[in-house]
């Protein structure tokens, strides 16, 4: 037991330590002063743009601290569907929620992979962007098959959900539970499908009702 | 889980996704809707500063209209309309449409403590029932929309925008 819970925590600092890495990288090196600039000229005043990124660099901190909190919520969210999802199915197991953190927190890496992707993508590929650019491009989703500018603001988000990497994740995540369950493949997938897959799609539905009454 | 305890979170969980779906489509249609009778500058009436009618009617013919919604009390409608004063001139055949919830009083003194009377063209209109709020669909301060010289529906910029940005965007 106490080596499953030393080997959740090294995994746990190493995907925390990647995220925030990946994050710093691209505050800095893509959200450059001048495209900031750029970007809200087109809103705001110099003043207030000045003063935005006077506020941005020293609040900067807050930001980065606050993605090892979202993760570990994150995680335990999708361990607890998971671990609850055997009640809908006709699986038994007597195995302890840390199993299944462990599983939920492998699958993360899938997420880290595309946050590596975005950053290529900027700094290789497209180098002509704004900053609205970086915020609505998620690799190889249902978004990219529109012009985000043209479509409505409720769309976005479950434009940018249903994305290649999310069915990945969801095969890593049934990978894991086959292998812990010592059940078939399909069945781990059902499991996947009817604990995490649902609530994806509640949330997916709540941040769309959301968004369209406040835009 | 028993037998009954599964059918249960069943129904919960259908129940949720019927109540999301059902919100979900009322409120795009509802929206859809507003964006259909706002393809023109759709009918219209609210009270001036003096008291009286100002109806959709009495825009000017062959002008472009730009409606200002906005509040006092932000800080953003603050530094647009600050813009306007300062580069209003560059908008030929425009007329400006202000339009806040608060009383005539209150709006008057925002007038008087921006100088938006400077503001050729301008019109200022008090909706303190929110009935062109509803109308145009506005859930932010401050929200522009534009119209063009035949009253057609151009853009509608949510939060704080430059006059030079709508400039560009008439041209």
């Amino acid at each position: 037991m106490f080596f499953t819970v030393k080997k959740n925590f090294s995994l746990l600092l190493i995907v925390f330590i990647i995220a925030v890495l990946l994050n710093f990288v691209s505050n800095t090196v893509l959200q450059s002063n001048d495209l900031i600039i750029s970007s809200l000229s087109e809103r705001l005043t110099l003043e207030q743009i000045n003063e935005f990124i006077g506020f941005k660099q020293k609040w900067e901190w807050v930001g980065y601290s606050i993605i090892p909190v979202v993760l570990l919520i994150k995680v335990t969210l999708v361990s607890l569907c998971l671990s609850l999802g055997k009640f809908f199915t006709s699986i038994e197991d007597k195995y302890a929620f840390k199993e299944y953190f462990r599983i939920a927190l492998s699958a993360e890496f899938v997420f880290l992979f595309v946050g590596a992707i975005k950053l290529s993508y900027f700094l290789w590929f497209k180098t002509d962007y704004t900053l609205e650019d970086i915020q609505y491009f998620y690799p190889l989703s249902a978004l990219n098959l529109f012009d985000y500018k043209e479509i409505d603001t409720w769309l976005i988000y479950p434009l940018q959900t249903t994305n290649v990497f999310e069915i990945a994740y969801w095969f890593v995540l049934a990978y894991g539970i086959m292998n812990l369950l010592q059940i078939k493949f399909g069945k781990a997938f059902e499991l996947v499908l009817m604990s995490y897959g649902i609530s994806l799609i509640i949330w997916v539905g709540c941040i769309t009702f959301l968004t369209l009454n406040m835009s | 889980m028993k037998k009954s305890s599964k059918r249960i979170v069943g129904i919960v969980i259908v129940f949720v996704l019927c109540f999301l779906g059902y919100n979900i489509t009322t409120k795009v249609m509802h929206k859809n809707a507003i964006k259909e009778n706002t393809k023109t500058i759709p009918s219209f009436s609210a009270k001036t500063m003096k008291e009286t009618l100002f109806s959709s009617d009495d825009l000017k013919e062959g002008y472009q209209t730009i409606f200002v919604f906005f509040n006092t009390e932000c800080e953003f409608c603050e530094y647009e309309v600050e813009d306007i004063v300062e580069n209003y001139k560059n908008h030929k055949n425009t007329q400006w449409v202000f339009i806040s919830t608060e009383s005539s009083r209150i709006i008057q003194n925002f007038v008087k403590k921006k100088e938006l009377f400077k503001v050729i063209e301008a019109i200022f209109l008090s909706d303190k029932k929110g009935e062109l709020l509803m109308l145009f669909d506005i859930s932010t301060f401050p929200t522009t929309v534009v119209y063009n010289s035949n009253k057609e529906f151009v853009r509608k910029y949510k939060g704080q925008i430059k006059t030079a940005t709508i400039l560009k965007e008439l041209n």
